[in-house]
């Protein structure tokens, strides 16, 4: 996990409230895109930074989860 | 040993309380090449779930036919396989899980990466720590 270990770190400890219910592509302490696929988000992303870099997620939607 | 992650915490407006979530990062392996995710932990879960256009980007084959999923809203669900790789420190492990891609309807917001109970979460004893944010996954060898 070593090439996205501060894209993770950076996932953990910033706020992401801008991005809520949304797909992102973290690389290092920076998102790089950002859409609600995530295909969309990494195919943006790779164009911008090395694949093996990018570290992809999906934000918490703004309701609550009960499944 | 054991490996242990941290809870995500996230705000989400000044009227309610921030949400906990229990979410790891881990490496699935296609037939396309890796892809770094972080899925959410999901007893709940039968099996591990991801959304078609993540499937696409791992390149995976679908193995069963469109069904109707519970728990996610309209989506339909078809079966296929992927490796998951978990890593903490030196510890690290790489399993071969069945897998739901899910098809939500056009227009919609993919759903998270779920990672689910048969081939994953069945291969740990887990430990959620929700007073400390804390999930600590301890590694069971296969049954001889």
């Amino acid at each position: 996990m070593s090439g996205v270990a501060k894209a993770y770190q950076y996932y953990l400890n910033a706020d992401f409230s801008q991005y809520l219910g949304k797909w992102v592509a973290i690389v290092d302490e920076k998102v790089l895109a950002s859409g609600p696929t995530a295909k969309g988000a990494y195919d943006e992303a790779a164009k911008k930074a090395d694949p093996s870099k990018i570290l992809l997620t999906r934000i918490h939607s703004k309701q609550m989860m009960i499944l | 040993m054991a490996m242990k992650f941290k809870y995500k915490t996230l705000k989400r407006d000044a009227r309610t309380l921030p949400v906990k979530e229990p979410s790891i990062n881990v490496r699935l392996l296609g037939p396309k090449g890796p892809v770094f995710i972080v899925g959410l932990l999901d007893t709940g879960s039968d099996l591990c779930a991801i959304p078609k256009s993540l499937a696409e980007i791992l390149g995976l084959k679908i193995t069963g036919e469109k069904q109707p999923i519970s728990g996610l809203g309209q989506a339909e669900g078809a079966e296929s396989s992927m490796e998951i790789e978990v890593s903490h420190g030196r510890e690290s492990h790489r399993l071969a899980v069945p897998v739901m891609i899910i098809y939500s309807p056009e227009g919609a917001v993919e759903p998270p990466v779920i990672l689910g109970r048969s081939g994953f979460l069945d291969a740990f004893e887990i430990t959620f720590n929700e007073r400390q944010s804390r999930i600590t996954m301890k590694w069971l060898p296969p049954a001889r």
